[in-house]
């Protein structure tokens, strides 16, 4: 009996071995450290393309010198990961899904590959602009049709424009009016003059031009209606699963006309398994900004795309946390934090520390020493303040994303003295709804795309009812937030590009000076695509990749 | 027996409603406002007013869950805060999957569960026994997400066999439903050897054996026939919870199944979603839970008298009396 | 080694086997008094257990290992500091098993993996014990008053029961987290609410039985209170089903607990837990396959043997189930 049960115990004891060895001989040989890695920046075309590229392993293709093919090359597909699905797909309902927007709807004008200073007409053959920067007379081409076959005509930029008031009445909100003269004319008003006007509007979320008759036909929220004029229609789509995105032989413009002939987006949620579907040949691309994702695509022998993300600045609650209120502390925790040895740790030094709240971009405005780190001092400002450190008491916000960047933050804070401040992660939907009803301390959040439209942090930051509301400096500081208001309003009606942009950085200036913010780093997206896959064009700061500028190079 | 069957039946739209109203009220226990997550980026009190009417979010918490019941007696489980677009379509459309997933796996589970688990109850304390017991055990101990993860490491990337997610024809099956198999089959074996063991023990088995019956016939025309009624309402119960149970797997194994969907509607605090799905998995409880009711009193003679008529119920007790007083 | 004498020790087992017990003929009731008796001499109960138990290897080794555990966890802070758990060296970063000074190697931020496992212990005896703790009391309590108010209260108690059986246990575990946040005690609270309602079933169900038996009805004749009736002579019958449940559960919540954190609805961040160790680690599992062993086998390993030693427990508390066939 006694042999007996020892032998039990001595088998399962060799069952957890092998299951160890099984699940240790699931993994590769352990393949060179990431270090080898040979950093060779590619730039693509175009003077403001910020993709960089790291060959991976020993397999890094010389430089091909193949041309761009004309037309749809038969036979081609290409599969795209999101985590996410997409169950209404029509532009201005849900603006999570822009890559597959991009390609499914158009608009008049584009960004071309993505860079925010090379726009282009699209549908537009023309545009003119009044002299007091208020109406624009857009004139349409008269050749392009929808995917079922019916003609663009400014009725359905008319009915799209009624859509995107009802759904997203931020992105027309300085549109006073807008109407169709003929089939093949637009006339767009604007309460003020804006420089940045014609920046947002090639933005496929809100403006993609959807069929009017089905508009008309099904609603604004049924995806029957989801007919565009972009370079890809959608053959099917399967709820949780996958697009399947086709070519569209007829497309109107020969500069971004598609050439894979078949694109799907799936449906992955969990990125460990979207890693391994990529080393299995299931899917041909996955974007990440977890480096350790990346560090094993690396091994794995992938080229990654690095692409420029969002800074994300730690938001304090000025409005609702007393502490706060002290500027005092504000600059003490600014000098606190060491964003050197933050990112050294949690992402290998691959994420720049940022050097303003909206990094280095349009409109930005680098940080005074009211940010640089020295511990010291700040604990010296704290007590001369009269806070005793275990006074110091918050919880930081972490989005799952980030909980790394949190954790590695509240250790430093925790080892200067500051024991009562922590985190706690919650889902990234939870955060944004906990910001929007101000119920957090200290929060990171990137507050829009900076570089593509500078002003957008500060009407979704600063104004009262801005979805993101962080940017407290109305109970920071009255006066600053009068002087700010002056600036934004200011930006708001400029005329020119450059003033706008100088007006805007006055205003980053002003805010950070009141440091209604913690330093931050700024996140890279990485992104692994198939090596026979030639023109990856990503949107920075978006990182949105564009099919249809992608081709199959079969040598 | 009608008037029982029909008081379980009439019982389960309360049931239901109570589930629902249990559902409702937690999530209202978040401190996040919906309708705030719903706003553009500004807006005015009007806006944000319109956007609550849209929803039906401007009424009190309690006429607010009566309309969703309304809605949802018609088969119209409201619009999702995040997608904007109706719940019902996008839910009933995954429960075919959750259902096949759950269906095959306990299929498996019985083809593997029930000889295995006889086999263990007949040859109890052999070695056998106490391998596949102390196996069980392990299987039931790994966490699935893991196991999964692991799986897929050894079978679709080391050995090419299988593909690493999504629903790609009958391979794409495999992984998932043996990950989702491996712990329910570990208890489901415990308990059958235990429902075994149970009637190994009753004295029609040992009448059987003195009487000199083979051994093999004894265990399989009079233990496991009596063993199977317990079985089968094991087996039920299993198969119910599996609908719901599979959140991690199909999370996973990117298998857009119910259990996944409502993990999403969870993170995104999408309470039409959570409240839709919520309701079809108890509505499988229940279903479940009926069947086996039902088969049990009409398999059950003392449950059958319970329900049966009073004259009925009043002699039997007065035959327990006299039995039971000796 | 099949038909040893049978001497079967029925007794409180459910109403099933009672049933039959009333129906069976003389001999086999003058057993059931014998038994019984035994049951009033709790010292005999325990002493007999305690007696059972120690004739198994594997369950002595299982209990030695679910020892183990527990001290780990109780003299976590003597064994190593909780500093050490969570002290984040950049210089020391995703050290592999064997490296001097951390035998187990370190994490992404460079902790101790060891030190974490020590700790991640008491987090994990912390959740899965108070909440298997508290969902089998109050099932016991709620099933006792069940079982001896009976009527209306019986009925509330099991409908407001069985709505909340309807929904599946870890979806209304991921709503409870979902509702009230991340943290140990919202953890506690959702594990707790999700076992409440099986052992409540299971629990009234032997109740109900035990409190049709003879003496219980006898002493509610002479005029004994509920209560006193209740803690007389319920409780101590339903102490074996309440430990095997209890143990059961643990197990359970333990692997839950992890569950919950794969999904991001588990412990706060730098509080050192198996699960969250787990799942944080499997981004690392093709480069450094030890974050996501290590946790994994000491998560499995940890419910194998709380798990087994819950059987032999079971066994040696209810000898029927070991009658030798």
């Amino acid at each position: 009996m006694k042999r007996k049960a020892w032998k039990l115990i001595a088998g399962c004891l060799v069952t957890v071995m092998i299951f160890a060895s099984l699940a240790g001989c699931a993994n590769k040989e352990p393949a060179q450290t990431s270090g080898d890695a040979n950093t060779d920046a590619v730039t693509p075309e175009g003077k403001d393309a910020v993709v960089e590229t790291v060959k991976g392993g020993e397999d890094a293709s010389g430089g091909t010198t193949d041309v761009e093919p004309t037309g749809i090359q038969a036979g081609t597909s290409f599969r795209f990961w999101t985590n996410y699905d997409l169950p209404v797909y029509l532009p201005w309902i849900d603006n999570r899904g822009t890559a597959l927007c991009l390609q499914v709807y158009d608009n008049l004008l584009v960004k071309y590959k993505g860079n925010s200073d090379d726009i282009r007409c699209n549908i537009a053959e023309s545009y003119t602009i009044s002299e007091d920067g208020l109406v624009y007379d857009f004139i349409l081409k008269k050749d392009v049709y929808f995917t079922n076959g019916n003609q663009v005509t400014s009725k359905d930029f008319i009915a799209t424009w009624d859509a995107v008031t009802k759904y997203q009445p931020r992105g027309v909100a300085n549109v006073k009016s807008y109407e169709a003269k003929g089939d093949y004319e637009l006339v767009v008003t604007l309460n003020a003059p804006s420089a940045s006007f014609l920046y947002e509007l090639p933005t496929q979320s809100v403006y993609g031009v959807v069929d009017h008759t089905l508009i008309e036909k099904y609603g604004m929220e049924d995806n029957r209606a989801a007919v565009g004029c972009g370079p890809y229609y959608i053959e099917s789509y399967v709820s949780g699963e996958k697009f399947v995105l086709k070519a569209n032989p007829n497309y109107h413009n020969p500069e971004r006309a598609p050439h894979i002939e078949t694109c799907e987006v799936v449906i992955i949620p969990d990125v460990n398994t979207a890693m391994l579907a990529l080393e299995n040949g299931e899917i041909d691309c996955m974007n990440t900004v977890n480096i350790e994702v990346y560090n094993t695509l690396v091994d794995m022998g992938w080229d990654i795309h690095i692409v420029e993300d969002r800074v994300n600045p730690f938001w304090l609650n000025v409005r609702q946390v007393d502490l706060f209120k002290d500027i005092r502390v504000r600059e003490a925790l600014a000098h606190m934090i060491d964003w050197q040895a933050v990112t050294d740790l949690v992402y290998d030094g691959m994420y720049p520390v940022a050097g303003s709240y909206w990094g280095d971009g349009v409109g930005s405005y680098p940080y005074s020493d009211k940010y640089t780190y020295d511990p010291q001092l700040g604990i010296k400002m704290l007590q001369d303040a009269g806070y005793k450190l275990e006074d110091i008491k918050f919880t930081i916000l972490a989005d799952p994303d980030f909980t790394d960047m949190e954790v590695a933050i509240v250790s430093q804070l925790n080892e200067l003295g500051l024991v009562n401040v922590d985190t706690v992660t919650y889902d990234g939907a939870t955060c944004y709804g906990m910001l929007k009803s101000g119920t957090y301390e200290v929060f990171p959040c990137h507050n829009g795309y900076g570089l593509e439209s500078p002003l957008t942090p500060f009407t979704m930051g600063m104004l009262e009812n801005g979805t993101q509301p962080v940017m407290f400096l109305k109970e920071a500081n009255p006066e600053a937030f009068e002087k700010a208001m002056e600036l934004y309003n200011s930006a708001n009606t400029a005329a020119t590009w450059d003033s706008y942009v100088d007006y805007v950085s006055q205003l980053t200036n002003l805010v950070q000076e009141e440091v209604l913010a913690l330093g931050g780093v700024k996140v890279m997206r990485f992104f692994a695509v198939g090596s026979k896959y030639k023109g990856v064009y990503i949107s920075p700061i978006s990182g949105y990749m564009e099919f249809n500028h992608l081709w199959v190079d079969e040598g | 027996m009608l008037k029982y069957i029909l008081k379980r039946i009439l019982i389960v739209p309360v049931l239901l409603l109570f589930v629902a109203f249990f559902v409702f009220i937690l999530l209202n226990l978040s401190e996040a406002d919906p309708v705030l997550q719903m706003m553009p980026a500004e807006y005015t009190q009007v806006e944000y007013d319109a956007m609550a009417a849209r929803f039906g979010l401007d009424k009190p918490l309690l006429v607010q869950f009566g309309n969703w019941v309304v809605n949802a007696v018609q088969g119209d489980f409201g619009i999702s805060y995040k997608t904007k677009g109706p719940v019902s379509g996008d839910v009933l459309y995954r429960i075919p999957i959750s259902w096949n997933l759950a269906l095959i796996t306990t299929l498996l589970m019985i083809v593997i569960g029930v000889p295995l688990g006889a086999l263990c109850a007949v040859k109890q304390y052999s070695t056998f026994d106490n391998i596949t017991n102390v196996l069980a055990k392990f299987m039931g101990s790994i966490p699935g997400f893991w196991l999964g993860l692991m799986l897929i490491q050894v079978f679709s990337i080391k050995l090419g066999w299988f593909p690493t997610f999504g629903m790609k024809g009958w391979r794409s099956w495999v992984l998932p439903v043996f990950t989702f198999l491996l712990p329910y089959l570990a208890n489901y074996l415990r308990q059958v050897r235990s429902a075994m063991l149970d009637c190994i023990r009753q004295d029609y088995v040992r009448t059987a054996r003195s009487k000199g019956a083979k051994e093999s016939v004894v265990i399989y025309r009079d233990a496991l026939r009596n063993a199977l009624l317990p079985i089968i309402t094991l087996t039920g119960g299993i198969f119910a919870s599996m609908i719901g149970g599979a959140v991690m797997i199909e999370k996973v194994f990117a298998f857009p199944g119910i259990g996944y969907k409502i993990l999403e509607g969870i993170n995104n605090r999408d309470m039409p979603t959570i409240l839709a799905c919520t309701m079809i998995l108890s509505l499988f409880t229940i279903g479940a839970q009926l069947v086996i009711d039902i088969s049990y009193a009409l398999v059950d003679p003392r449950i059958r008298a319970t329900f049966a008529g009073k004259k009925k119920v009043k002699k039997l007790d007065a035959v327990k009396a006299t039995g039971g007083g000796e | 080694m099949a038909k040893t004498t049978d001497t079967k020790t029925t007794g409180t087992k459910t109403t099933g086997t009672k049933t039959t017990d009333t129906k069976t003929t003389g001999t086999k009731i003058t057993n059931t008094k014998t038994v019984v008796r035994k049951k009033t001499k709790k010292r005999s109960q325990a002493a007999e257990t305690w007696a059972r138990l120690k004739t198994q290897p594997l369950a002595m080794f299982s209990l030695g290992v679910v020892v183990l555990l527990v001290l780990v966890a109780i003299f976590a802070d003597v064994i190593c500091p909780y500093s050490l758990a969570i002290k984040q060296v950049a210089a020391d970063k995703l050290q592999p098993p064997g490296t001097p000074g951390h035998i187990l190697g370190t994490d992404n931020f460079g902790r101790d993996i060891l030190a974490r496992i020590i700790h991640g212990a008491r987090t994990a005896l912390e959740i899965g014990v108070i909440s298997a703790f508290l969902s089998v009391i109050i099932s016991t309590f709620l099933a006792s008053l069940c079982a001896m108010i009976g009527g209306i209260v019986d009925n509330i108690i099991m409908r407001i029961i069985d709505v909340i059986s309807c929904i599946p246990s870890l979806v209304l575990a991921l709503a409870i987290c979902a509702a009230l946040g991340n943290g140990i005690p919202q953890l506690i609270v959702a594990l707790f609410f999700s076992g409440l309602p099986m052992h409540t079933k299971m629990i009234r169900s032997v109740a109900l039985g035990v409190a049709k038996m003879d003496y219980i009805e006898s002493s509610v004749a002479l005029g004994a209170s509920p209560g006193y009736i209740m803690l007389r002579h319920l409780f101590p019958n339903l102490t074996s089903i309440i430990i095997i449940n209890g143990t059961a559960q643990i197990s359970m919540n333990i692997m839950m607990g992890a569950t919950l954190g794969f999904v991001g609805l588990g412990v706060k961040a730098p509080t050192p837990e198996w699960g969250t160790m787990l799942s944080g680690g499997l981004s690392y599992m093709m480069r450094n396959q030890y974050m996501v062993l290590v946790p994994g086998i000491v998560l499995a390993l940890a419910a194998l043997f709380i798990n087994t030693f819950g059987d032999c427990l079971r066994d040696a508390l209810d000898p029927k189930l070991k009658g030798k066939a």
